[in-house]
């Protein structure tokens, strides 16, 4: 079995790896670094773009480049949730937490280093699992239905309660909050509007990447602009190593495993994808860690743990797609459309019918992991350099492209007012001492949690029960519980006069 | 006329009425400028919802059939335009492209739904439809381990007891679930006892079946093709009139259920487009639908060649939306309020989510005011305060863009903006920032509208 997956890797690789493939691959990186820098534009529209481009293409040519687009704007999302505390795409908003501040202090290299060799450490190990995994895990992931789901996401807020900010009440308002504006729209379920106040530009509800340009790249711009921000002078240096330190690579290595492995299993659930899995794997990280009060003040593990598990999410998004047709991400629902352009059924048959074009797809995903790196690091110092450009500047574009970043995703300019007043909401809560990531948080997790508990409901006919009698649901219950308990206990046992200020 | 359109709004009825007239009537002088009407420039596809549906699909492959058999004097370019249902993409095409020929549109059966439940004031009778292209038909399908052998089982089951069968489908509104409910109806089964669960997508769906969380699933012929191949999925029924090529899945009408059901996808044009420039796009979709690629590409995905033009469309469409509009009034999705069963109404969270921010406000300003009387220092960040003066300053910027997004143009508002933003920021090198202002607003404009393909405001 091992020998013959060796040689299938080889073969893949043979298909794969000519000259001109791997010109397409560079291609299909700096696109897709470019398209990721964007806010607004992400992976998925991409490819849809360049779709009638590959249509005279070799398909391993095609698929190459749309690997290197994928990861690629995997990466350069986070560049620009680095550089300027704005997310190019929603899978990145995490990475804002500790990669900005790393930023402001003058090491905004070292955070782009960490993102990039994170994102490759994520993408490898996650096609890794893929080629030996995918169809024992698919069988795995079928057995998550509505009611795992839900106690899944119930796990994943619980973990990730904890993140951005000093006060408690504070951070679970802002949580709500986000849970509030993700109900708005017409309900899956039933089909009636809710809470739209017959405003046709809500009928479609606020998505996560309009939330994202708004609370983070918007709220940004205002908040420097009001002079909230550090003074202009402070963060345009370059200070120090593009590098990582020795102590850092160490904790960063655990942070790759658990984000990886995090990032992995989210990507192959269909419909959570790239940005519950960084939410995720900070919270794992952070409960982790031996100073969990730290993060947020520029930690590189801070950086690490979203960047390898969104890379990874979307390695693992390969598995249902590829094992059974089921596209669980808008990008792979896109990747669908391009493999039956090329004539490929994916599902159950498609190793044995194609075997050499998926093979070939597998050794692509490799290839364009490494292309990647080698295209993007010597590139960091350059980036980084950005940071020196006048405030004012600098600034200004991000609301430009901002602004043309959430036209573009209907074209309607009703989109971009929505996005201006969620970055007012976003400016006031940050004056008055309520962190803004919840927000996102809730709008992620809201509509998962909603939608998989009434689908349990209905499946079991109203009958509540149904989450107490199924093995999944009730064990990842259990973990949600202890991990609300654990450090409860741990903080009343070392019982300072910290408490007091948290007010719980 | 009216009756039929009865969901839809007597105002959308009379623009359908005016459509019919202004299609079927033409002026002399018109008729003598459109003379053979050739495109001079690239027509662009307008996809209404997000890459990779079915939608998106039928748009991507008619696009390979002409260009790959060059039908067109010049290209044709895919654009995804997703968002409420499809009705964002249909405003646009009626009211901002009234009259370009250049603009054409994907459509078809799942229109219907998303005009009603968006109250949107146009449906496709608001634009000019070309030709019906292809019909997916809907099957019933069971996961390989499922008790359910035949239809007989399953329906004998479902009429038992409607509401403790569980059907796995797409959202409210679209074709999976209509269906549903036409089943129901056709076996005289109280709509609001149909149990339906919805999906965000087929693939999602189709997960579930084969868990086995739902009882059966309900979805396109074509998007079963994989699993069922495969045996992990079977198929029990089918909703054509005659079965599938290739397949042995007995139609509903073999099994004595009086059922005919077909999510059909079309291609429409502007609602103002002369009677010479629909006849030229009829011809292209006719032309493509023979060529070789098309006619793979129906074999590969399942789609039946459903083509059909002129007045039999206009009727057909007309009576497949009285039924739809029908189907989702008894459920109550076009009315007040929503009479489909649901073991958890659509308000129980909305109310949670509130009365959660209440509590909570009320929390955090209990304990500001205890901090207050404690005479603590306020827990503020480090950071220093922003300004607000220069908040309010940079936010009434950003609302003028807004505005001067929407009613003056994307060229000419955003160096302005960049230059004013800067200037706040205490820059007074205005020479360099209008330079900035002015490149950067080029380069935009040559990357998204030359580059990806994406308009700017």
């Amino acid at each position: 079995m091992s020998e013959s997956l060796f040689t299938n890797l080889a073969n893949g690789f043979s298909v794969a790896a000519t000259p001109e493939n791997l010109l397409f691959g560079v291609i299909g990186v700096v696109l897709g670094t470019a398209v990721g820098v964007l806010p607004g534009l992400g992976p998925a529209v991409a490819i849809s773009l360049l779709l009638p481009l590959t249509f005279g293409l070799d398909p391993i040519a095609a698929f190459i480049m749309f690997g290197g687009i994928y990861y690629g704007a995997m990466f350069g999302g986070a560049t620009t949730a680095i550089l300027v505390n704005t997310p190019g795409c929603s899978s990145s908003a995490v990475t804002t937490f500790d990669g900005h501040p790393l930023a402001k202090q003058g090491r905004a290299g070292t955070a782009l280093s960490t993102a990039i060799i994170s994102s490759f450490v994520g993408g490898t190990f996650a096609t890794l699992a893929l080629m030996l995994l995918a169809p024992s895990l698919v069988e795995l992931s079928l057995l998550f239905g509505p009611p795992e789901y839900f106690a899944l996401m119930l796990l994943a807020l619980v973990l990730v309660s904890t993140i951005g900010g000093a006060s408690l009440s504070k951070s679970v308002f802002a949580t709500f909050l986000g849970f509030a504006i993700s109900l708005i729209g017409i309900d899956m379920q039933t089909g009636v509007s809710r809470m739209t106040f017959d405003i046709p530009e809500l009928y479609s509800g606020i998505n996560v990447v309009l939330a994202g340009i708004g609370l983070f790249a918007v709220g940004e711009v205002l908040w420097v602009m009001s002079g909230g921000g550090a003074e202009p002078d402070e963060n345009a240096g370059l200070r120090g190593s593009l590098f990582l330190t020795l102590s850092e690579l160490k904790k960063s290595a655990m942070a790759w495993l658990r984000g990886t492995v995090l990032g992995f299993f989210a990507g192959i659930l269909p419909g959570s994808g790239g940005t519950l899995a960084g939410f995720m794997a900070y919270g794992v990280e952070q409960r982790f860690s031996k100073t969990p009060d730290k993060f947020g003040s520029g930690l590189v593990e801070g950086v690490a743990a979203p960047e390898s598990a969104n890379n990874a999410a979307a390695g693992g998004s390969m598995v249902p797609l590829l094992a059974l047709g089921i596209p669980g991400s808008a990008t792979t629902a896109v990747m669908l459309v391009a493999f039956q352009i090329y004539g490929l059924q994916p599902g159950p048959l498609l190793f044995e019918n194609s075997g050499d074009l998926v093979w070939g797809l597998i050794a692509s995903l490799y290839i364009a992991n490494v292309l990647l790196v080698l295209f993007n690091l010597p590139l960091v110092g350059l980036w980084a350099r950005l940071l020196t450009l006048p405030q004012g500047l600098l600034y200004g574009c991000v609301l430009v492209f901002s602004s043309l970043g959430a036209y573009s995703l209907k074209g309607s300019i009703g989109d971009v007012f929505i996005v201006y007043v969620l970055g007012v909401m976003a400016f006031c809560m940050r004056r008055f001492g309520f962190p803004v990531a919840p927000v996102l948080l809730g709008i992620v997790l809201g509509p998962l949690i909603e939608q998989e508990f009434r689908r349990a409901m209905s499946i079991s006919g109203g009958d509540i029960m149904i989450f107490a009698t199924r093995p999944i649901a009730l064990t990842l219950f259990a973990i949600t519980a202890l991990s609300l308990i654990v450090p409860l206990a741990r903080k009343s046992r070392n019982m300072t006069g910290l408490g007091a200020l948290q007010g719980d | 006329m009216f009756s039929i359109f009865s969901g839809l709004g007597i105002r959308a009825a009379v623009c359908a009425g005016l459509m019919l007239a202004a299609l079927t009537s033409i002026s002399p002088a018109r008729a003598q400028m459109d003379e053979a009407w050739r495109p001079q420039k690239s027509t662009t596809l307008i996809v209404p919802s997000n890459p990779g549906g079915g939608w998106d699909q039928t748009a991507r492959f008619m696009q390979r059939a002409i260009e790959a058999n060059k039908l067109s004097p010049t290209s044709v370019e895919v654009i995804n335009r997703g968002g409420a249902g499809g009705t964002i993409g249909l405003t646009e095409l009626v009211e901002r492209y009234a009259t370009d020929p250049y603009k054409l549109m994907v459509s078809g059966f799942g229109m219907t739904g998303s005009v009603l439940m968006h109250s949107s004031k146009h449906n496709i009778m608001s634009t000019t439809p070309l030709a019906r292209l292809t019909s997916e038909y809907q099957a019933i399908a069971v996961p390989a381990n499922s008790p359910f052998n035949s239809l007989d089982d399953l329906l004998a089951a479902f009429k038992a007891n409607p509401q403790a069968f569980s059907w796995g489908g797409g959202s409210a509104g679209g074709s999976d679930h209509i269906f549903a409910y036409l089943l129901a109806e056709a076996l005289d089964i109280e709509a609001t006892k149909v149990n339906y669960v919805a999906f965000t997508g087929g693939g999602e769906a189709s997960a579930a079946l084969l868990g086995g969380q739902v009882d059966a699933g309900i979805s396109g012929f074509g998007e079963w093709g994989g699993l069922a191949d495969s045996g992990r999925i079977r198929l029990l029924a089918v909703s054509s009139d005659q079965r599938m090529a290739d397949d042995d899945t007995p139609t509903f009408r073999e099994l004595g259920i009086d059922l005919l059901f077909a999510n059909w996808r079309t291609i429409v044009a502007a609602p103002g487009i002369t009677r010479a420039q629909k006849e030229w796009y009829v011809d292209l979709l006719r032309q493509a639908r023979a060529s070789d690629e098309w006619q793979e590409t129906l074999k590969r995905n399942n789609w039946t060649d459903s083509f059909l033009t002129g007045e039999d469309f206009d009727n057909f469409i007309i009576a497949d939306s009285a039924r739809t509009a029908r189907i989702l009034q008894r459920v109550g999705i076009s009315g007040d309020k929503g009479t489909s069963w649901a073991a958890v109404g659509p308000y129980l969270f909305p109310n949670i989510a509130m009365a959660g921010l209440i509590i909570l406000a009320a929390l955090i300003f209990w304990e500001s005011r205890r901090q207050a009387t404690a005479g603590a220092a306020p827990v503020m960040s480090e950071e220093k305060h922003p300004d607000t003066k220069a908040f309010v300053q940079t936010a009434a910027i950003i609302f003028a863009y807004v505005l001067g997004l929407k009613f003056i143009g994307f060229i000419f508002v955003t160096p302005p903006v960049i230059v004013a933003l800067s200037y706040l920021l205490g820059s007074r090198a205005y020479r360099r920032d209008i330079a900035v202002g002015l490149s950067v607003t080029a380069l935009i404009v040559v990357i998204f509208e030359h580059l990806l393909n994406v308009d700017v405001p």
